[in-house]
């Protein structure tokens, strides 16, 4: 791993109530790469990213970003500081349009509305769906445009660093390849990105570094040569 | 005629700009905000105080404007905020709060009595050929326009406004996007709060000042806003339009004495035929996580009290209730008539929080309708008795069995409607049950009532009259007790648990869903029923003005206290909402604010209600399912099952994914 760390965790502890998730995760995403977080069902990988954007706080241990602890900052802020969270079931609201969805994502890049339709055309170009459908209220989109629109949404606040809790979940598979064309696209243009994925094969072709979760911690780590000849079968579906 | 319409647009202007605060309200948050009427006679009355003292009319509107814009946001700020933990029935309900504390402390300052506030334009007029328009009556319009437009643009134009549309369908999502979701919260209460207070100062000119009249104002406008839909603005145009136009129509050819009964009939109606209103429809959400915060920040007493084994629960619990039985029956020998009095007006108070327990308890339908039904009885047991001398008994059971029926008959559109739907539609029904009562004058005595004499011949002579009704009362209530837990935690409890957490998952396992939440209604309408005809019982006299929106709240309020669901919850709360005006009944102006605090205080410190104190003494819950072949968990430690094993538990409590 080489690079300036733009995230760190460090003996992370995290949950829900009186159930504890995080047990001590540990793991850095440096400046400009892409690192993948694997593991099945119910290990804590959307906890992870939840206590990155801060939705939930850990109960031990620090999250670096940038240099600054994360832990006393709230949601919001952190959304500002540059780090876009592209949530699990796509998050899209329903009642507003799409290029709606797409200025609330902007809101945290502080720019006025008039100031980004530059980045706004590279959403389009990105997805060009999502122009021919911008006037239209969101809930109106398929599940693979929603999902287009989660990941332009984030990318509309300019940010550091991306990062996508299972862009993947509930998509035909040509529509995957679609979702994985754009994130390589996004990569390839500096952004950091964080991702969570089931699917393994497409996430280890995008990865630069690799951790294995599971019950609450990293198991292993590694580049995706060095995962791919340990783990099971089943998560190469 | 044209002078109908002209007063039809009138109250359209009234109601869209009273309505905008509630919709606002609504939209961000889901919540009925009751403190809305109280937060807009605020600047009536700050305007009032300032030109009295020699201020320019538009300063004082102005001035007064600003202050309720403020109240609101504080509400915001130092009450709903710290209620995140509570559903928003339970928020609603809280807003009463900081509404009755005004209230007691306008009534405080000012006193009840009517005030003027001068109208903004004087007395003129202005001629549109035969029809002239008054300038105040113009003004309203005009202020009603703009608001509507202000509001428009605010929502539709303004990053404030997608902001706050954002934060309205998914707050989580909207955080973790950089919108700053509190302030967003603030500044929506900061509007409505003003206004409130503009619709205030519009009424104003036409009523006089009183500490309730925005309130009753604004209740009176339901039908207004649910014609139009809780979601729509234009929509709240039109059906303020419409409702204006139905009800001077009615005021004007049928009566002026009816109208909250049209309000209510236009509510059961419209929502029957549309059940989000002509023009709203179903808000939509983000699917995100509702992320509770973690407990390890909150203050647990349980934590630090002893856990008793179930047997040692389970004397205490035997003991506790003979003690109490054996009290209630001993009572008359020990204290006074006066203390009576209280404790039998506690009794009759449990009968119908037991009633509203299986609607807003059990079945989990926030409901602001018990006080009607507590009228039916009552009214029906007063004209049964009184004008067509049915004995005392038969007279009673007529008249439950009538507030049953109505309770079923209630039911039919109120169960397919939940939250803000569900407490317009039951506050109107409140609200409307007296006025109809009072309207055949000579039957029922209108609004000034009638005495009821009851005929308790001498079962125990030496004894006085009060203390024979109270062993009744008490004995009632007693059975009433019993039979409340009996049905709760029987097959008809778990029923309405099963379609409180979920209608489809219910229905999915074969309860039928409307029957059940029928059963709710008819068997609150019968406890309210025999609750009104107990009071009446021991009061001796009937009035309109005693079933009030406030008794409504106070009840469902008094199930919220005690703890909803438990049937010691009810008990519990009673004693809570009978005792607390009592106590400070020294000093009676400031009960309500007295009452207003302790309310928010109950909520905020325990928020499983007071009966959920005793529960810290009692073990973990055996689970009802054990996974076979481990040994199942006694609880005699006191501590349940492992942490390892709680863990799935909790997890699938709190909703969330990993």
């Amino acid at each position: 791993m080489t690079g300036t760390p733009l995230l760190e965790l460090r003996d992370v502890y995290a949950g829900y109530g009186e159930a504890s998730v995080l047990e001590g995760v540990n793991f850095t995403v440096p400046v400009g790469t892409c690192v993948v977080l694997l593991g099945p069902n119910g290990v804590g990988k959307s906890t992870i990213l939840r206590t990155v954007s801060g939705i939930i706080k850990p109960s031990g241990g620090t999250v670096s970003y940038r240099g600054n602890d994360l832990r006393r900052i709230p949601d919001y802020k952190i959304a500002r500081m540059g780090l876009a969270h592209v949530p699990e079931g796509r998050g899209i609201f329903p009642g507003v349009t799409v290029l709606e969805n797409l200025r609330i994502g902007g809101f945290a890049s502080g720019a006025r509305t008039a100031e980004q339709s530059e980045t706004l055309d590279r959403v389009y170009t990105l997805f060009p769906i999502l122009k021919e459908r911008a006037d239209q209220p969101a809930a109106a989109l398929s599940g693979g445009q929603q999902q287009m629109l989660a990941i332009g949404r984030g990318l509309m606040s300019q940010p550091q660093l991306l990062i996508l809790d299972e862009p993947s979940l509930g998509l035909s598979p040509l529509l995957v390849d679609q979702v994985f064309d754009a994130l390589r696209a996004i990569k390839e243009q500096g952004t950091t990105v964080l991702l969570v994925e089931q699917s393994a094969r497409h996430a280890l072709a995008l990865a630069d570094h690799v951790y294995v979760i599971g019950e609450g911690k990293v198991t292993r780590d590694g580049t995706p040569a060095e995962v791919r000849d340990t783990l099971d079968a089943e998560y190469l579906s | 005629m044209s002078a109908v319409i002209v007063a039809a647009l009138t109250s359209a202007a009234y109601f869209v700009v009273l309505g905008l605060g509630i919709v606002l309200i609504y939209r961000q948050s889901g919540v009925l905000n009751f403190s809305q009427g109280p937060v807009g006679s605020l600047a009536a009355y700050t305007a009032y105080l300032l030109i009295q003292h020699g201020a320019p009319y538009w300063v004082g509107a102005a001035a007064g404007i600003t202050v309720s814009a403020a109240v609101s946001a504080g509400i915001e700020i130092l009450i709903i905020r710290r209620l995140s933990r509570h559903s928003i029935d339970v928020v609603g309900i809280a807003t009463f709060g900081p509404g009755l504390v005004i209230i007691g402390v306008l009534g405080a300052i000012f006193g009840n009595a009517d005030l003027p506030l001068p109208a903004p334009l004087g007395g003129g007029q202005l001629h549109f050929g035969f029809v002239g328009v008054g300038y105040s009556e113009l003004f309203a319009m005009a202020v009603a326009i703009v608001a509507i437009g202000g509001v428009y643009v605010l929502l539709q134009r303004t990053r404030f406004g997608l902001s706050l549309r954002a934060a309205s369908e998914g707050p989580v999502t909207a955080g973790m996007l950089g919108i700053n979701v509190s302030r967003t919260r603030t500044g929506v209460w900061a509007i409505a709060g003003a206004l409130g207070g503009l619709a205030a100062i519009m009424v104003s000119g036409h009523y006089y000042l009183e500490p309730t009249f925005v309130t009753t104002f604004t209740f009176g406008s339901f039908a207004a806003i649910v014609l139009g839909g809780m979601e729509s603005i234009l929509g709240l145009a039109i059906g303020s339009v419409l409702y204006g136009l139905l009800s001077s129509f009615f005021a004007f050819l049928v009566t002026a004495r009816l109208l909250q009964t049209l309000n209510f009939l236009t509510i059961a109606v419209a929502l029957s035929v549309f059940p989000y209103g002509i023009f709203g429809r179903r808000l939509e959400h983000v699917a995100e996580p509702r992320i509770k915060g973690s407990r390890r920040n909150q203050f647990r007493l349980s934590d630090r009290i002893p856990k008793l084994s179930p047997r040692v629960v389970m004397i205490l619990r035997i003991a506790g209730i003979a003690i109490g039985v054996t009290g209630l029956a001993v009572l008359p020998f020990i204290i006074g008539d006066a203390q009576l009095y209280i404790v039998a007006s506690v009794a009759a108070m449990f009968v119908a929080a037991s009633g509203l327990n299986f609607i807003s308890g059990y079945a989990g339908q926030g409901s602001l309708g018990q006080a009607g039904f507590i009228a039916i009885g009552a009214y029906i047991y007063a004209v049964l008795n009184m004008q067509l001398h049915y004995p005392s008994l038969l007279a009673g059971i007529v008249a439950i069995v009538v507030a049953a029926a109505a309770g079923v008959l209630f039911g039919i559109p109120a169960i397919r409607l939940s939250g803000v739907y569900l407490a317009m539609i039951t506050l109107a029904f409140t609200l409307a049950v007296p006025e109809l009562a009072a309207f055949p004058q000579n039957v029922t005595g209108g609004s000034l009532g009638m005495a009821v004499t009851s005929d308790l011949g001498g079962i125990v002579p030496g004894l006085s009259l009060l203390a024979k009704q109270y062993w009744l009362i008490a004995i009632v209530a007693i059975a009433v007790a019993w039979v409340s837990y009996r049905l709760g935690t029987g097959k008809l409890g778990r029923r309405w648990k099963a379609v409180r957490d979920s209608e489809l998952g219910a229905a999915s396992i074969g309860v039928p869903v409307s029957r059940t939440k029928l059963n709710a209604f008819g068997l609150s309408g019968a406890f309210g029923g025999l609750s009104g005809v107990l009071t009446i019982f021991v009061v001796g006299y009937i009035a309109p003005d005693s079933y009030t929106v406030w008794l409504s709240a106070f009840l469902f309020a008094a199930i919220i206290i005690g703890g909803r669901g438990l049937t010691l919850g009810s008990a519990l709360g009673s004693i809570f909402v009978v005792a607390i005006p009592f106590i400070t009944s020294s000093a009676a102006v400031w009960s309500q604010v007295f009452f207003g605090l302790s309310l928010l205080l109950v909520l905020w410190l325990f928020p499983g209600g007071l009966a959920s104190l005793l529960n810290v003494f009692r073990g973990a819950v055996t689970p009802t399912f054990r996974r076979p072949g481990t040994a199942p968990a006694t609880g005699t430690t006191g501590r349940g099952p492992t942490t390892t094993a709680a863990k799935p538990v909790v997890a699938a409590k709190t909703g969330v994914g990993r």
